[in-house]
């Protein structure tokens, strides 16, 4: 098997500028931590507006404010130039993207501010035909936000393990699955929100069961995609990010918190037993974006 | 209007990286950046080993991958199909270079000297750069659009040709007009079989390759 990663991996080369390997170091981990946080917010947005709870809007507008939008503009090598993004969104993925954060950055702190102390803003939530068409901006402005990144990587036939439409449906339910874990978080610390546990609990079992099975196809999908697909495979699946693909977006992103939330199912739903699930599968997307980064490989240009 | 190419022959190049120093010194580029890399590519077993040095640079395509995904239009196709990147428009984003099949565009980041102390030619010459851009091989435009403007033939004419292409010890690469079926780069193509890479991708890049031999 090695002599036949070790192939693979000599015949393609593996994308850098997006990953910490780029020219710009540890500032391109930023993207990392963008992508995962523009995953999250969103999906916190979307299952907070569905249940009602404030703190989770306010809390999804904040998390995309300060670890998507913030990482996004330190990694750009021009970031003044920044506002130049939004001038092609009938070609470019990252115009449409710069769009969505923005619509969604703009509805989802118009639909939460009236729970920080910010004076003239309590008339939006006391308006309650106002305060509905706001949350539905925002979440239609949540929802394209977490489809982007998706289209953002699929559309790139140059890299062929990014090349795939299983890439949406994953990263909604990603999102979706990461609303519902930072949901259980919160509500940890305001036990009076009304939400009913059991309901999203079921929910998050059921999403999580996909998300492994799109995984896996998305995964041996690529084994026989080509050169470069299969350098992907390898370098994932046996190489150098093995453990954190097998560990950390399978082991403990995705079957860790279906054992647990089985095992509440059956006898009873404990607190510590829904963080518990929470950060491990938290913890199971930052490894798949992580990962999905890094194992990026451009077509073999030669292979005659 | 012309449309530039290029033939690399990869029958005649030996790997020598003079186009590469070419470039560097044409460009007034750093340590940390190349707009032109030359492959090795060993197959076969032992004892009937090949080794094929296969030079590469942006392909230049008609069809070009990079422009549709550009979000702030810096990356545009000239009228003779060459494309630039306008580097008081690119933001730095390197969609762009994950978008290029051939993964022939750099980053300009931040640039050191070769040797502890900045040259005096360093200095001057990384100025003429912006860090933090999106760099790539645009077939040296500057000097083939001013040699042809003191009515020079690119391809033909030291002044008026890309410096890589004047600069290969073994003439493994010419340059000229593809849409002139005349031209010495379209007569390499046809007679030998002229080959762009990774079609699959219907870029139709402006470089063709000319396979070996034996």
């Amino acid at each position: 098997m090695s002599s036949l990663l070790e192939l693979s991996e000599d015949r393609v080369a593996f994308q850098k500028e997006w990953t910490i390997h780029g020219q710009l170091g540890l500032r391109s981990f930023n993207l990392e931590i963008a992508l995962f946080a523009g995953n999250i917010g969103p999906g916190l947005f979307i299952i907070s507006s569905f249940t009602g709870f404030g703190l989770g809007l306010l809390a999804g507008f904040l998390i995309v404010l300060v670890g998507y939008g913030i990482p996004h503009l330190v990694f750009l090598g021009r970031m003044e130039r920044f506002w130049r993004a939004i001038f092609r969104p009938g070609k470019s993925w990252i115009s449409r993207g710069f769009i969505f954060a923005s619509l969604f950055l703009l509805f989802s702190f118009l639909s939460s501010v009236h729970l920080l102390p910010v004076p003239g803003f309590g008339q939006l939530h006391a308006n309650a035909g106002l305060y509905q068409v706001l949350l539905v901006c925002g979440f239609i402005s949540a929802f394209l936000l977490v489809l982007y990144p998706g289209f953002l990587f699929s559309v790139l036939r140059a890299i062929p393990f990014w090349n795939s439409p299983l890439l949406v449906p994953l990263f909604v339910l990603q999102s979706i699955c990461s609303g519902i874990s930072l949901t259980f978080l919160l509500t940890a610390f305001t036990p009076s929100s009304g939400i009913d546990i059991r309901v999203l609990a079921a929910g998050m079992s059921i999403i999580l069961g996909v998300n492994l099975l799109l995984i896996l196809l998305h995964v041996w999908s690529k084994k026989r995609s080509g050169s470069a697909g299969m350098a992907s495979f390898e370098r994932l699946v046996h190489g150098k990010y093995r453990f954190l693909f097998s560990i950390g977006v399978l082991v403990s992103g995705i079957i860790l918190p279906l054992i647990i939330l089985g095992f509440m199912h059956i006898i009873s739903f404990i607190q510590q037993g829904l963080i518990a699930a929470s950060v491990l599968q938290l913890l199971g997307v930052l490894a798949f974006k992580y990962s999905l980064l890094n194992v990026g490989a451009y077509s073999e240009l030669y292979p005659g | 209007m012309a449309r530039w190419g290029m033939v690399i022959d990869l029958e005649k190049c030996t790997g020598c990286q003079t186009c590469v120093a070419a470039c560097k010194v044409t460009n007034g580029l750093g340590p940390t950046i190349q707009r032109v890399t030359v492959f090795e590519k060993e197959t076969g077993t032992y004892p009937a080993v090949k080794r094929t040095y296969i030079p590469r640079r942006c392909m230049n395509c008609r069809e070009p991958a990079c422009i549709a995904v550009c979000p702030s239009g810096a990356t545009q196709q000239q009228k003779d199909g060459i494309i630039t990147v306008d580097k008081d428009l690119c933001i730095g984003c390197r969609y762009c270079m994950m978008a290029c099949p051939y993964n022939a565009r750099t980053f300009y980041g931040v640039e050191r000297s070769y040797y502890a102390e900045p040259s005096a030619w360093e200095e001057r010459r990384y100025q003429e750069h912006v860090e933090g851009v999106v760099e790539k091989c645009d077939f040296c435009r500057d000097r083939v659009l001013e040699g042809q403007q003191r009515g020079l033939s690119p391809g033909k004419d030291t002044d008026a040709t890309p410096a890589c292409v004047i600069g290969c010890i073994s003439s493994a690469l010419s340059f000229g007009d593809l849409d002139d079926p005349e031209s010495e780069v379209s007569q390499l193509i046809k007679a030998r079989g002229g080959f762009q890479m990774l079609p699959e991708m219907e870029t139709d890049p402006s470089i063709y390759y000319l396979p070996r031999r034996f």
